[in-house]
């Protein structure tokens, strides 16, 4: 996790010090961060669960950008803003994480049924 | 109180927007939903469970056949009338129903009439899996066919996981074997990480431009692009770019196309051929119109939004002008398009050589022709800003060539399976000397690889024919002429490399001696089997032959793009 | 206008044979000794459907009595489908008219007399052939692929004489010579007619590559390949009746005489005529059936039917029309020569053909009414007596066990008497002694050869006539009438060729063809004494063969026999066939209508022709009547020539030095240079795209994680050409 805080920090340091009121920016800088956390876990976990896990984090991170650009409150008075679509989204995308989990789960379980491990590396009988 | 009935009123409004507008135009996907629900109660009443689900499933999609042909056919361009676009927004505007979903819409259709008959007839599923599979399948397809006809960011991403989620419980169908548990793990992780990606870049464009409505996001962008003086535009081009980007991993995850290929060789080795047939045809058709819908939906606004004053001309007026001002927007894609498009085919080619496994060798067969639909796309795109009447044309291509592959890689994904049902192997070399023992089928499989080629007289041919002058069009016409005439050159010198493989195909199964083990006939054409391999080879010649019929369909769905 | 009746039935002539063709292609395993069925019934329906085609149209041209009434032009035509039609372009600079007109070939067929006679024939020849097979052939292992041939053939050769479009005729010529090549070698496994089929086949092309030129030209002339005039169409049909009623109508001068050669060079690789005449004798591998009826009666009589149908072109070029004669007359001696010291029957047969064939062209080079009906007649009696001898040929083939020297049997008359019959007569009818079908026949060509010659003296003999055939007619006047009727073509461009066209030529053209009419008689004769007369002998391989054959194969013979003795004398005496024929379009044409004579029998030249005929049977007589046919024979007496008439005028060994030769060397060459050169070239290519692929598959490792990071690479290289891109 340090990557994960260091680039927190980073990102905090290029808005500056945190004196002005929160916008719509400091919520885009955690969902990027949500984003890039779950993009080096997707890729670097060996764990089939810690790859799903990283998928979770993108998909937050992308919601948590939906629901920041449909509040009216945050991105100030004249701007478009996504209303209430963004929210909506943001729900279906939650469900459809847990229908996509679900079924990712499933499929874990027989790969570990007929491999006996959940290492992603050790899917590589197929290739070439 | 007066809030109360303005509830009323919009309840109400609502009301005969989903009940009198939208769903008499949605009866297709409504049947298939139905079906679904049919499929789970057969499992849980006993009584329902005598029925064979394949039979339920067909009855479903031969009725959502019917609504999707008398859809069509309700079109006003229909046989020769004036073609233009017949565009409605349904379900407030998630949706949008013109002659591009109609078309393919009854393109998923009839691949299901001819599919489900032929996993019936192929075995698997077995008897026991029969309801799941065909309940995966017909929602996957209902998922297509909402990615067909997707109007709104929120529908893109859930017609895509609609698609997509059931595709990797099918992938592991097999669930004994190694392979296929293998297969659906890498195609389930690498989609659910492409589609965040994909949901990711969706947040940063909408949020930019302030609406998750494609044709109102089109104007936003026009407005942007307006604003602010050419190449000026700083941070917000770059984050632009960069949601776009992240927008087409998505889209390139479903084409199969490179980078983003991978997992297709892979998956398609490893799940049965009948599914690889699935994800061949019907997701790359569907992933196909979703293209379309997003770069023409971002590159060309279209004029008469709803609530807008349709009769304006003003509306029309202020459509070219924001056309003339998304120039950089549709430059971006046709790169973009275009770049993956060239590597696309060329790879996927160029891989096929050397592959030993007919599952494996169709794969990257499959990643090339994503390669040629999308250099259709690319000059349709190149053509959509000048030349409107052109880019009809390309699409047109595009969505012919897409019908003439439904035919030839069901077909060749059929032969496969029952030759797997025969001879217990999909390895290329044990289709040695197939021809003494069963020469229709040996028939059969040189019909489709040579349309698979692209050779004339067969339907490959002409849609290659199509895809190749739509590039030259765009070549003489469009601005884009440097990249078009690559892609031309691309193209041609990758239909020659296909020659290759394809043929070695026909050389192991016709020259190559035959195996002294070899039972008798492996597979005669006289049978179910047979007859479900001739049901699909015939139209490859047929269409080859009489393609005016079919063209002028396809015409119809490019009418679209106007 | 268009009687519905005739127009629909004629689909059924080449439909039923097709249909037939296709039920033993299906059928014929399952079948088995059966499987003559369908196609002796399809061929059985077509000859019947023929004859009532041929009797309504023979209704509709009417008795012609004494010329009471000039003949209209009958013609019957049915559109089946449009094969391909492309738009025409929209008028503009430098397009001939015909593509602004668009390109569309109409599959019709027309029933004319010519067609109605030729489509008699064909079927009629070809049902006493399909039956005559099922004795023949009867155990053979092909017997199903034989029936399916014959009926394909049949259906090919009835499309081909029916069909009325240029490009048509093309495909059904092609298709014919594929019917031939399967036959000629239909026992494949014998390396001589595997080697036969092969060389009919290449021979052949080099006709077919004719009229493809042909075609091509007549396209770009007249802009259009119909026969006929095409409803809402400005171009009228090449030989429909509005242009032949024009005098103006037939394109002359160059391209006409470069046509007509074109179309003549085809004509001599069907009809084998000098110099494509080699391919036949060969032919004679096949089995004797498909020779009698493909290469005697019906698919060599492609070319008469040729150049009789496209009669309106040559006569507008005069030149092209002398070299048809000068052709045939040529071939007609050089063939009997060959004829008369071969010792294979079905050679002597062979060469018989091609002589006899070689008359129909001089009597088609003539360009007069009475040269197209003459070679018209020559061609229906000609079917029917050498479609006898064949069969009888056969027949002794078949009890001799498949021999087929005549030196190595003899006196077979006391073996098989209907066979030695039918045979004699069908020999008196070759030999052209009255009153046999031949003698009327080559008659009207030596008197058409006549008339051509000595033009003064038939005026006088017409002298009475109208002017028609008035005493101005000199051999020039159909060159002087068609430069006078095109104005159109300039006076330069007068063909050099038209300069044969003088009367000595044509006396030269008589005069060999009165000889060849001496030979015919002597070689017909000689096979007839060595065969059947002298002492009984039989070879070794007849075994229990060696008696007379079925009745399935005698009858045949037997009814062959009656219009080999009657058809001439009815034809001539009543001049049905003249008067019926003069009513098809190409010959109704105004330049050839013109040249009617009416009918006349020439007691000198029919005395000319039987003296030669009787000369020719005596020195048979003399050499062989009832001689053992394997002792030395009169070719001693023949000298030098001997080895030259046995050798075929070193045809095959002059082809094979100036033309197969080199090319071999010069294949030898291209195949060094293509395995040494391009190979490696084309080998070095294909191996970039092994050694790319084989790089690509690496990339595929199975490892996912590596392919999310290709795909970032991926990514991030299309950004960078993209940023490229924009910036350049």
């Amino acid at each position: 996790m340090n990557i994960v805080s260091l680039s927190a920090g980073c990102c905090l340091f290029a808005t500056g010090p945190l004196t002005e009121p929160v916008g719509v920016v400091h919520y885009l800088i955690v969902g990027a961060i949500l984003f890039t956390a779950g993009v080096v876990c997707m890729a670097l976990k060996r764990n089939a669960l810690g790859v799903l896990m990283g998928i979770e984090l993108v998909l937050n991170g992308a919601n948590l950008n939906f629901v920041a650009f449909s509040s009216p409150y945050l991105r100030g008075a004249g701007s478009a803003t996504l209303g209430l679509d963004g929210q909506v989204i943001a729900l279906f995308v939650i469900l459809l994480a847990a229908a996509e989990a679900a079924v990712a789960l499933a499929i874990t379980l027989n790969f570990y049924n007929n491999h006996s491990t959940v290492d992603i590396d050790r899917a590589d009988d197929l290739k070439g | 109180m007066n809030s109360v009935s303005d509830l009323g009123s919009i309840v109400s409004r609502s009301l005969h927007d989903t009940l009198a507008l939208s769903l008499p135009l949605f009866r297709p996907e409504l049947c298939l939903a139905v079906t679904v629900v049919l499929l789970l109660l057969c499992r849980m009443l006993p009584v329902l469970k005598m029925l064979d689900s394949a039979w339920v499933a067909l009855g479903g999609a031969a009725f959502a056949l019917f609504y999707a042909w008398s859809d069509l056919r309700g079109l006003p361009g229909w046989l020769g009338g004036d073609a233009l676009a017949s565009r409605q927004e349904i379900f407030t505007g998630l949706l949008v129903f013109d002659s591009l979903t109609a078309y393919i819409r009854l393109l998923l259709m009839a691949f299901l009439v001819l599919y489900i008959p032929f996993t019936k007839v192929s075995g698997i599923p077995d008897r026991e899996d029969g309801a799941d599979f065909y309940t995966l399948v017909l929602g996957a397809t209902l998922g297509m066919c909402l990615m067909a006809s997707a109007n709104h960011l929120l529908m893109v991403f859930m017609a895509v996981e609609m698609a997509s989620v059931p595709s990797y419980a099918l992938a592991g169908l097999l669930k004994g074997r190694r392979a296929s548990s293998e297969a659906a793990i890498k195609y389930a992780v690498y989609g659910a990480g492409a589609s965040g990606i994909m949901l990711y870049g969706m947040s940063l464009l909408a949020g930019l431009l302030g609406s998750c409505h494609l044709p109102t996001m089109a104007r936003q962008l026009a407005g942007l692009a307006g604003a602010i003086p050419a190449g000026n535009l700083g941070g917000v081009e770059m984050v632009l770019v960069l949601g776009g980007l992240m927008l087409a991993v998505g889209l390139a995850f479903k084409l199969s196309a490179v980078p983003f290929h991978f997992w297709c060789p892979d998956v398609f080795e490893g799940a049965a051929a009948e599914v690889g047939g699935f994800l061949s045809v019907a997701s790359k058709t569907a992933a196909v119109a979703l293209l379309l819908r997003i770069a023409f939906g971002l590159g060309m606004p279209v004029a008469v939004l709803p609530g807008a004053d349709s009769s304006s001309a003003l509306a029309g007026q202020a459509a070219a002008l924001q056309g003339a001002l998304l120039g950089d927007a549709r430059h971006f894609m046709v790169a973009t398009i275009g770049l993956m498009a060239a590597l696309t085919c060329t790879l996927g080619n160029l891989a096929a050589y050397g592959q030993n496994n007919m599952k494996r060798l169709l794969a990257y067969s499959t990643i090339a022709h994503a390669g040629y639909l999308l250099m259709g796309v690319a000059a349709a795109v190149a053509l959509s800003g000048s030349h409107p009447a052109s880019a009809r044309t390309a699409v047109s291509a595009v969505a012919f060539y897409l019908a003439t592959y439904l035919f030839m890689n069901l077909g060749a994904f059929a032969i496969v399976a029952f030759l797997r049902n025969a001879l217990r192997s999909e390895e290329i070399a044990s289709y040695a000397g197939l021809i003494r023992t069963s020469p229709g089928i040996v028939v059969a499989t040189g019909v489709v690889l040579v349309s698979l080629i692209g050779l004339p007289p067969l339907a490959g041919f002409w849609s290659k024919f199509l895809i190749f002058s739509a590039l030259v069009e765009a070549i003489s016409l469009s601005a884009e002429r440097p990249l078009m005439l690559v892609l031309l050159v691309v193209g041609g010198l990758n239909t020659v490399f296909s020659l290759y493989y394809y043929l070695r195909v026909l050389k192991v199964m016709t020259f190559d001696p035959l195996p002294a083990d070899r039972p008798g006939e492996a597979l005669s054409l006289v049978s179910f089997p047979g007859a479900i391999v001739t049901a699909l080879a015939v139209p490859v010649v047929m269409l080859g032959i009489f393609w005016s019929g079919l063209y002028a369909c396809a015409q119809l769905a490019g009418a679209f793009a106007s | 206008m268009q009687p519905l009746f005739p127009a629909t039935l004629l689909v059924l002539v080449p439909l039923l044979p097709l249909v037939g063709a296709i039920c033993t292609v299906l059928l014929g395993r399952r079948l088995g000794p059966r499987a003559h069925l369908p196609a002796v019934a399809g061929i059985a329906g077509a000859a019947a459907v023929a004859l009532i085609l041929l009797l309504t149209t023979y209704a509709e041209v009417g008795h012609g009595g004494a010329h009471s009434e000039p003949v209209r032009p009958v013609e019957m035509i049915t559109t089946l489908w449009q094969w391909a039609s492309v738009e025409g372009t929209p008028a503009g600079e430098g397009l001939t008219s015909g593509a602004q007109q668009g390109f569309s070939i109409p599959v019709t067929l027309r029933l004319d007399p010519l067609t109605a006679t030729l489509l008699v024939i064909i079927t009629g020849v070809g049902l006493l052939v399909a039956i005559y097979s099922i004795g023949y052939l009867h155990d053979d292992p092909g017997y199903p692929r034989f029936f399916a041939l014959v009926s394909m053939f049949v259906f090919s050769m009835s499309m081909l004489v029916a069909a009325s479009n240029f490009l048509l005729v093309y495909v059904f010529w092609e298709a014919v010579g594929a019917c031939s090549y399967l036959l000629i070698g239909f026992w494949y496994s014998k390396p001589e007619a595997a080697r036969a089929a092969k060389k009919a086949f290449l021979v052949n092309r080099v006709g077919d590559f004719g009229l493809a030129i042909a075609t091509f030209l007549l396209w770009m002339t007249y802009g259009t390949l119909n026969f006929h005039d095409t409803p809402n169409s400005a171009i009228e049909g090449i030989l429909s009746q509005t242009r032949l009623a024009d005098p103006g109508g037939i394109v002359g001068g160059v391209i006409g005489t470069a046509i007509c050669l074109l179309l003549l060079l085809a004509a001599c690789g069907k009809s084998a005529q000098m110099p494509l005449h080699v391919w036949l004798p060969d032919a004679m591998e096949g089995p004797t059936p498909a020779s009698a009826l493909i290469h005697a009666a019906t698919m060599v009589t492609a070319g008469i039917y040729l150049i009789t149908r496209c009669a309106p072109l040559f006569v507008a070029c005069p030149g092209a029309l002398a070299m048809v004669s000068i052709v045939g007359a040529t071939t007609a001696l050089v063939a009997a020569l060959i004829a008369t010291v071969q010792n294979d029957l079905k050679r002597v047969l062979a060469y018989s053909t091609i002589s006899q064939l070689g008359y129909m062209f001089a009597s088609l080079g003539t360009g007069t009414m009475l040269g197209f009906t003459a070679a018209i007649f020559h061609l229906v009696t000609h079917a029917f007596f050498k479609a006898l001898l064949f069969l009888g040929a056969g027949s002794v083939m078949h009890a001799m066990g498949g021999v087929i020297d005549m030196r190595r049997f003899g006196g077979l008359r006391k073996v098989m008497p209907i066979t030695a019959a039918t045979f004699l007569i069908g020999s008196l009818a070759l030999s052209g002694v009255p009153p046999f079908a031949g003698f009327f026949s080559k008659d009207e060509i030596l008197a058409t050869l006549h008339a051509k010659a000595y033009p003064s003296a038939h005026a006088q003999e017409h002298g009475d006539l109208p002017v028609a055939a008035g005493a101005d007619r000199s051999p020039l006047h159909l060159a002087a009438y068609s430069s006078d009727a095109h104005a159109a073509t300039p006076a330069g461009a007068a063909v050099g060729l038209d300069s044969l066209n003088t009367p000595a030529v044509w006396q030269t053209l008589f005069w060999m063809s009165l000889v060849t009419a001496g030979l015919t008689a002597f070689y017909t004769f000689r096979a007839v004494f060595m065969t059947f007369t002298g002492p009984v002998r039989v070879p070794p391989e007849a075994g229990h063969h060696a008696h007379e054959s079925p009745p399935v194969m005698t009858w045949p013979l037997i009814i062959l026999a009656v219009p080999s003795v009657l058809a001439g004398w009815l034809l001539f005496s009543t001049d049905a066939l003249a008067h019926f024929l003069s009513a098809t379009p190409s010959l109704w044409a105004e330049s050839v209508r013109h040249t009617a004579t009416p009918l006349e029998f020439h007691w000198d030249l029919a005395i000319q022709g039987t003296l030669a005929a009787a000369i020719g049977i005596a020195v048979a007589a003399i050499g062989h009547l009832g001689r053992r046919s394997d002792l030395p024979q009169m070719e001693r007496y023949l000298g030098p020539l001997e080895p030259l008439f046995a050798n075929k005028f070193y045809f095959d060994q002059i082809y094979q030095a100036l033309i197969v030769k080199p090319l071999e060397g010069l294949a030898l060459l291209a195949a060094l240079f293509d395995r040494s050169v391009i190979d490696g070239l084309v080998d070095g290519v294909a191996r970039i795209p092994v050694a790319l692929g084989s790089l690509v598959r690496n990339m595929q490792s199975g490892l996912l994680q590596r392919y999310a990071l290709a795909g970032v690479m991926g990514v991030l290289a299309i950004v960078y050409a993209l940023a490229w891109q924009l910036r350049g």
